[in-house]
């Protein structure tokens, strides 16, 4: 009977063990996934911010004409699609998943209304193209005498309205009676040109489409535009970010509270193991148990006769029974007592203990259904035997009542199931570590069978990874008779290692010693590369807050895939701070990290917001400068100047230490060029590791390209700019000036054109020396001296009756204009010079426009008080707008050259000249033709209404000396 | 003094608007006779349907891809997939039945019938060059192929079939687990069905076409004719929807902009006809559709969404009308009509 009763505790114990298993198993598994999920996660909405900037662009790239389709608009839309949707399907903490699926919605909207404005765009390009395309063929038909005269100027208004509203971002609804005179002036030019009815009707239906679509399409733009994902997404990146660190202090939590739950565990395990062992034991011995019986009250014992009618019953049975003293004795055994499951009587001739027992010495122990006198079945266990007297073969039936034992049973077996089918590995061992238990998860974990483990040592799975003090620590606690945790990484027969997280304890005996041990081991592989995932999730380096190497790679990536797209070349420099270690051993490591602080402030500082840099370790630090070019040479020589930028601010002085003195070091850079095609991450960082490499050989404080290609580009830019000093102390550089005529061939003013030619007579081309002089910030001196030498000229010119009523045109770069001083400089010159200011004409080319264009024209009003004019060069080839253009105090625009070049031959250019020309007329501007080179030209120009000329058919430029050319 | 400047020859398009306005519009209406499409702009994409990060594209229209990287276990099991009739509920309706290959992908009537002689609402789109198709049926309901699988198989009028059926079918025929277990390393499933059948689709371009080849610098590929009529598909304004890689399929439009095309066709509008309005029920969407692709389009009548017109000119007349508001010459409709016969390519390869 105790063998049952210890069956029964083990039970329990297991019980416990199973379920306290399986629930810290269970956590553990739960942490791992969601981790997974939320880096997931992060991944995706990094995407996806990445990818709403993409279609952004697109979006506004089509709105634009950049791009004349919208397959990359709608490729975006997919994209954004796939990844929000994957997003969604994420099971992912409640606060997270709102924000999710207010993201999703943003999208959703977004993508309608980036379909809606893909068909307004269409549209409106399409209305738009109708009518500049038709109103080119009308212009020019429409007289320009008579009644109707002020149409063609009306009409050229008209086309600057329409475009105007077409384009503007933020178009205003035209009034009623604006498109009703818009509307008229079409009827008007219908009426007056009858062959062109049907186009100019048609004009008209598009120009009300436009007014109709145009605040649709500027709507639909803005919603894309400003349709909130983006906010969302960095919101919801946010989130993540906190929901992770938060995670990280709860995994701390829930791995201290694993520990708890292991800590039970094994006290289970530890009752589970001694009732094991104490039962193996029992069984051994099989005597013991009917030793037992004897003594043990709970046994029943009836004496049956050969009538089957009971003669004797013990205190015992009566009591299971349920009887009276004596009652049990005369009843019917086999009616009475022993009956069927059901509860009806059996027969006596069918009852196996019966007929067992019948046979000579027979004895039988058979599991069988007694009823109790209140009629109650009792499943019990009964021993029989025979025996003879003088009355008949007697039987003698021991029995005991076995419903707990039946319960223990029904349990134990569900509950040995768990231990079997635990997810956690079991092993129990004998006291010298033979291997003598495993369950289903050890056979699986190790692929292991268990023939091939049983009666071996557990050393089998050692990979030698786990260092030898951690077993000698181990068998050092378990001989102690204490439980021993710990991890372990261990090796499966196929040869793959796994880390395990284990519990082992010794078993003991009542009397104390220790009989065997039990591991209970968790495989925490996966969970040990989760919590690596999220070690590297903190992005940031603690010391200087910047962004780690793991962010350095994803923003490498991300910059290297824009690059593809634009094909812009960028730049990643590496910075190593020169003795740092000196300074770390000198003035101590409190001292070096203040340093490596303001280093870091600095560097962020000095670069643009677009810009990463990152601390990689110790004094290294990584700049990534995205699109400095569109060339490599462009690239190199921005790449150069930024680096140099760098190591100025960072060898300025350090203060460390409010007592201290300044500290002061210099900084070497190794530089790469990347553009998208060539390179992956980790080539990069070599590339830019051995420039460094060779900045630090070449004495430091300096800075080196990977490619010698690159350091010679540079190199040879610096001996041009070198070169342009010492041409402007060797004053080397003069004015040319190339006459500018008018329809009768009579020059009135001349532009003035900068040439260098050095002492030893040879000549450096403009186009060689200007870039690097306006790179260099030379230009802002070399245009100073060309605006003091043109209004001296203009001065000699004013002494020559021939020559006084001259203009001179003085080109101005962008830098030059943007120059603060500027204005003060163009008085100057004109003040000191005395010379009428209305014969100075400053050259604009349209990159001087494009940027900041309230401050351009502000500036260019300053100027135009003083009295100086103002030229557009090279107009048509770069973004002029028309509705800058109204604004600005021009007086002129010049056809650029290659327009003028094929007149003849290309109708296209030709339709560009004649409308260029209308609408400078309708605008009250002077139109000048540059490149004029055949009489061809100049009869073509002339017809079209040019009255202004330049070009090598009116002369070439001269120096002064030799004006006027010829 | 003169700083340099890009080639101005790159931006004389843009200054037949600088002209008129601001250069930045980029539209051209007329563009030089001397420049073949913008040949120098159009960057032939060969690398399948481009990485995700593949250079935005510049030119009005990209010529298809000579070679795809897609998987040929794949692109074979969707094959086999695509002409068996066991995916449609009475076993004799294959996804090939109304787009058969050598009818370039779609039917030739105006309403496909489906099991049961069944007949659909909308015309029967073409199967090739899909892929390139940013919303799958007319009114775009479906986003990808993958999920436009699902609309013909449980339609009742199509295939009228379910996936559990489809599924039990199929999973006993040991060439198609074979091909399954290659391709996909898995059994046959619902969703590797539609993944087989989407890739296949994927594979389904048609390369070559003598107009591509003239976007690729062979301006003898095609006729004069049909370059006069590139000239007129531009200047007209047909460029504005007809985009892209597949020359449209990649935005909605509504049909019928300045003039109404039910009054012309002399019906009145159906629900069949709403598109996009059945969708969104937004009445702004009204009659509006995936401006379908032109490529392969001589040989996809009969045209629009209700596949009413039999005959190509008479669809680009209908075009001319409803959508830009004019009327075209014969010698127009000829050259437009030339300029559309230039977009047939050659079959797939996959289909061979």
């Amino acid at each position: 009977m105790r063998r049952d009763l210890r069956r029964a505790l083990l039970g329990v114990a297991i019980a416990t063990a199973a379920s306290l298993l399986v629930v810290s198993v269970a956590l553990a598994m739960r942490a791992d996934t969601d981790t997974q999920m939320l880096v997931r996660a992060r991944e995706l909405a990094t995407k996806l911010a990445f990818k709403e900037g993409r279609l952004k662009e697109a979006v506004l790239r089509a709105r634009y004409g950049l791009d004349t389709n919208y397959d990359t608009v709608a490729r975006n839309i997919d994209d954004i699609e796939a990844d929000s949707d994957a997003l969604s399907a994420l099971a992912l903490p409640a606060p997270i998943a709102a924000r999710v699926q207010a993201l999703a919605l943003a999208q959703r909207v977004e993508r309608g209304q980036a379909e809606t404005f893909e068909s307004f765009n269409a549209a409106i390009r399409n209305s738009l193209d109708y009518f500049l395309y038709r109103m080119l063929i009308v212009l020019p038909q429409l007289p320009n005498t008579g009644p109707n005269a002020d149409l063609q100027h009306a009409l050229g208004k008209l086309v600057i309205d329409v475009v105007e509203h077409a384009l503007n971002t933020a178009p205003r609804e035209p009034s009623v009676s604006e498109q009703r005179s818009a509307q008229q002036l079409l009827e008007r030019s219908a009426a007056a040109l009858p062959a062109y009815r049907d186009a100019i009707d048609l004009m008209a239906k598009h120009v009300a489409l436009i007014d109709h679509n145009a605040p649709l399409l500027a709507d639909s733009l803005g919603n894309v535009i400003h349709s909130g994902t983006r906010a969302k997404l960095l919101n919801l990146e946010a989130a993540i970010d906190a929901e992770v660190a938060q995670r990280n202090a709860l995994q701390e939590r829930e791995r201290k509270a694993t520990f708890g739950l292991v800590a039970l565990l094994l006290g289970s395990l530890f009752l589970l193991a001694m009732r094991y062992v104490g039962a193996l034991r029992a069984a051994r011995d099989q005597g013991e148990f009917l030793r037992e019986l004897n003594d043990h009250i709970g046994i029943g014992v009836l004496v049956v006769g050969a009538d089957d009618h009971i003669e004797f019953a013990n205190a015992a049975a009566e009591q299971i029974l349920g009887y009276a003293r004596a009652g049990l004795v005369g009843h019917v055994m086999h009616v009475d007592v022993h009956v069927a499951e059901d509860g009806s009587p059996t027969q006596a001739d069918d009852c196996q203990a019966h007929a067992a027992a019948a046979e000579p010495q027979g004895r039988a122990t058979v599991e069988m259904i007694f009823r109790r006198q209140d009629g109650t079945l009792l499943p019990v266990l009964s021993h029989a035997a025979s025996f003879d007297t003088d009355e008949g073969t007697k039987l003698i039936i021991s029995f005991e009542d076995i419903r707990e034992r039946r319960q223990a049973q029904a349990t134990l077996s569900k509950l040995s199931q768990a231990v079997e089918q635990s997810p956690a590995s079991i092993v129990i061992t004998d006291i010298a570590g033979n291997i003598e238990y495993v369950n289903d998860a050890f056979v699986r974990n190790s692929s292991y069978t268990r023939d091939e483990v049983l009666g071996r040592n557990p050393r089998i799975l050692q990979s030698g990874k786990t260092p030898p003090e951690r077993y000698v620590a181990m068998w050092k606690t378990l001989v102690a008779g204490e439980t021993w945790r710990g991890e372990v990484v261990n090796r499966r027969k196929d040869g793959s290692e796994y880390v395990e997280s284990i519990v082992i304890a010794p078993v003991r005996q009542v009397d104390g010693r220790i009989t065997n041990y039990v591991a209970v081991k968790v495989d925490v592989t996966q969970q040990k590369a989760a919590e690596q995932e999220i070690r590297q999730l903190a992005f940031f380096d603690t010391l200087t807050n910047l962004p780690n190497r793991r962010q350095l790679v994803g923003r490498l990536e991300q910059a290297l895939s824009a690059g593809r797209r634009s094909g812009d070349v960028g730049a990643l420099m590496m910075v190593d701070l020169d003795h740092f270690k000196h300074l770390n051993d000198t003035r101590g490591h409190d001292a070096g990290d203040k340093f490596l602080i303001q280093v870091a402030q600095r560097l962020r500082k000095a670069m643009r917001e677009e810009d990463t840099v990152v601390r990689l370790g110790g004094d290294e630090f990584i700049i990534l400068a995205e699109s400095l070019g569109k060339t490599v040479r462009d690239a190199a020589l921005g790449a150069e100047r930024l680096g140099k930028k760098l190591i100025g601010i960072l060898s300025r002085p350090y203060r460390l230490d409010e007592h201290a003195d300044l500290y002061s070091t210099t900084a070497s850079l190794g530089v790469t060029l990347f553009s998208g095609e060539q390179s992956s991450v980790e080539n990069l960082l070599k590339q830019a590791d051995l420039a460094l490499y060779k900045a630090k050989d070449e004495g430091r404080n300096t800075l080196r390209f990977f490619d010698p290609e690159m350091q010679r580009t540079v190199e040879s830019r610096a001996t041009l700019e070198a070169a342009i000093r010492r041409a402007m102390t060797l004053e080397e550089f003069t004015l040319h000036y190339q006459p500018q005529v008018d329809i009768d061939g009579r020059a009135f003013g001349a532009e003035a054109l900068m040439r260098w030619r050095t002492v030893d007579g040879s000549t450096i081309s403009p186009a060689q020396f200007i870039p690097v002089a306006e790179d260099s910030g030379l230009i802002i001196t070399l245009g100073t001296w060309a605006l003091a030498t043109a209004c001296s000229q203009l001065k000699t010119w004013e002494a020559n009756a021939q020559t006084a009523r001259m203009t001179i045109s003085v080109n101005v770069s962008a830098r030059q204009f943007h120059d603060p001083d500027f204005v003060r400089k163009v008085r100057h010159a004109i003040k000191s010079n005395d010379v009428n200011p209305a014969r100075l004409k400053l050259e604009l080319t349209e990159s001087v426009i494009i940027t900041d264009v309230d401050a351009v024209i502000a500036r260019m009003e300053e100027l135009s008080n003083l009295g100086v004019g103002f030229s557009l060069d090279d107009f048509g080839t770069g973004y002029s707008s028309l509705a800058y253009i109204k604004r600005m105090p021009l007086q002129q625009i010049k056809i650029d050259q290659s327009f003028v070049r094929d007149i003849q031959l290309d109708s296209n250019d030709a339709a560009i000249v004649r409308a260029i020309l209308a609408l400078c007329d309708s605008l009250g501007i002077d139109v000048i033709a540059e490149g004029v080179e055949t009489p061809a030209q100049l009869d073509f120009l002339s017809r079209n209404g040019c009255r202004r000329f330049q070009g090598y058919l009116f002369g070439k430029a001269v120096p002064a000396e030799q004006w006027p050319p010829h | 003094m003169k700083p340099n400047h890009p080639g101005p020859a790159l931006w004389r398009g843009a200054l037949l608007v600088a002209l008129a306005a601001s250069a930045m519009l980029g539209v051209c209406p007329v563009r030089a006779q001397s420049d073949p499409g913008g040949v120098s702009r159009s960057h032939a994409t060969d690398a399948g349907f481009g990485p995700p990060d593949a250079p935005a594209s510049n030119g009005e229209i990209e010529p298809l891809p000579r070679h795809l990287h897609l998987d040929p276990a794949k692109v074979e099991l969707g094959r086999r997939l695509f002409l068996d009739p066991r995916l449609s509920g009475t076993g004799k309706v294959s996804c090939a039945s109304c787009h058969p290959f050598g009818k370039y992908g779609a039917d030739g009537l105006p309403h496909s019938i489906g099991t049961n002689g069944r007949r659909g609402d909308l015309n029967a789109p073409t199967v090739f060059n899909s892929g390139f198709r940013f919303r799958q049926f007319w009114d775009g309901r479906a986003a990808t192929l993958e999920a436009q699988v699902n609309g013909p198989v449980a339609n009742h009028r199509e295939m009228d079939s379910d996936w559990a059926l489809i599924t039990r079918r199929l999973s006993a025929d040991s060439a198609l687990q074979a091909l399954s277990a290659k391709a996909y390393s898995a059994p046959l499933s619902p969703a590797i069905i539609r993944f087989a059948i989407a890739t296949f689709e994927r594979s389904l371009v048609t390369p070559d076409a003598p107009f591509d080849r003239f976007l690729r610098g062979d301006t003898s590929a095609i006729s004069p004719e049909a370059r006069n009529g590139w000239t007129l598909f531009k200047s007209l304004g047909c460029i504005a929807c007809h985009q892209g890689i597949d020359i449209g399929g990649n935005m909605y439009a509504p049909i019928g902009v300045l003039g109404d095309y039910f009054a012309l066709q002399g019906r009145p509008p159906t629900k069949a006809d709403l598109g996009l309005e059945n969708l969104t029920n937004n009445t702004l969407d009204r009659y509006k559709f995936v401006v379908p692709g032109l490529r392969n389009v001589a040989k996809t009548a009969p045209y629009f969404h209700d596949g009413s017109v039999n005959r190509l000119d008479k669809a680009v007349d209908i075009m001319a009308q409803v959508q830009l508001g004019i009327r075209l010459d014969t010698a127009q409709t000829r050259e437009l009509v030339a300029f559309l016969k230039s977009l047939t390519g050659h079959l797939p390869a996959s289909t061979r």
